[in-house]
């Protein structure tokens, strides 16, 4: 199984080593595991999360069943399967953590 | 005496589909403790202005203050829903509801409206049956 480190750092960027907002590539249908850093930008939700973590598809921003993951502070383990259905997509942060929530995002390219 | 009647009609009568009968009797009495009939009146939004902690007083004035995706409640939900991954939800004073029939609720972003279903309270979630407006 494929394992992707992402730091979801509190300057509302995901970080994998020295790339900021980086482009991940996976298989369609593979398995892959993230692991998750999730560092405390300025705001975050009343349950504690800090970030989110949520793969919406770019066509049309439909939300893929399953990937919708709420950050807690520090490190977390997900295992998700990507979409079978290649194209392009994106990675988006759901928790309102400041002023550049909006831009903290990673682009995924699903291939067949 | 009376207990080995029992006994022996239950040796004699308790098969599969007893088996059966009783298992869905059971799961019906547990899944009926987890959801029932409930109506709400709140307002539709999305689920990160709602959940952040700044909800309660001003995520939705930040968020259209900041950007320039429209001036009304009813803007920066659906903008938040369709570009940044957020779901419409009920928002009851402090309390966040998630909402099953994200379609339906799209029509009512911003409003004030009356929601009738059936609450799962351990997830906080409502199968919608109907949502009007408070008129």
């Amino acid at each position: 199984m494929r394992v992707v480190e992402i730091l979801a750092d509190k300057d509302s960027r995901y970080k994998i080593g020295r790339q900021v907002s980086p482009t991940l590539t996976f298989k369609a249908g593979e398995e892959v595991q993230f692991r998750i850093t999730a560092k405390k930008a300025k705001t975050f939700n009343r349950n504690g999360s800090i970030h989110g973590f949520a793969l919406i598809r770019k066509k049309d921003g439909a939300k893929i069943p399953n990937w919708d993951l709420e950050l807690k502070p520090g490190y977390q383990e997900f295992v998700l399967r990507v979409p079978s259905e290649p194209g392009e997509y994106q990675i988006v942060c759901t928790v309102i953590c400041s002023e550049g929530h909006e831009d903290m995002n990673m682009k995924v390219i699903v291939i067949a | 005496m009376k207990r080995s009647i029992v006994r022996n009609w239950l040796v004699r009568n308790w098969n599969l589909k007893s088996w059966t009968v009783f298992n869905v009797l059971t799961l019906t009495v547990f899944a009926s403790g987890l959801s029932h009939a409930a109506t709400f009146r709140g307002e539709i939004g999305d689920s990160s202005c709602a959940l952040n902690v700044h909800s309660l007083s001003r995520s939705h004035q930040e968020m259209l203050k900041a950007k320039n995706f429209g001036s009304t409640s009813a803007d920066c939900a659906r903008h938040c829903v369709a570009h940044q991954g957020s779901s419409f939800v009920l928002v009851v004073k402090e309390k966040v509801y998630r909402l099953d029939n994200q379609q339906a609720a799209e029509r009512w972003a911003g409003q004030i409206v009356i929601v009738t279903g059936e609450l799962n309270e351990k997830k906080d979630t409502i199968t919608v049956g109907n949502i009007q407006s408070l008129k």
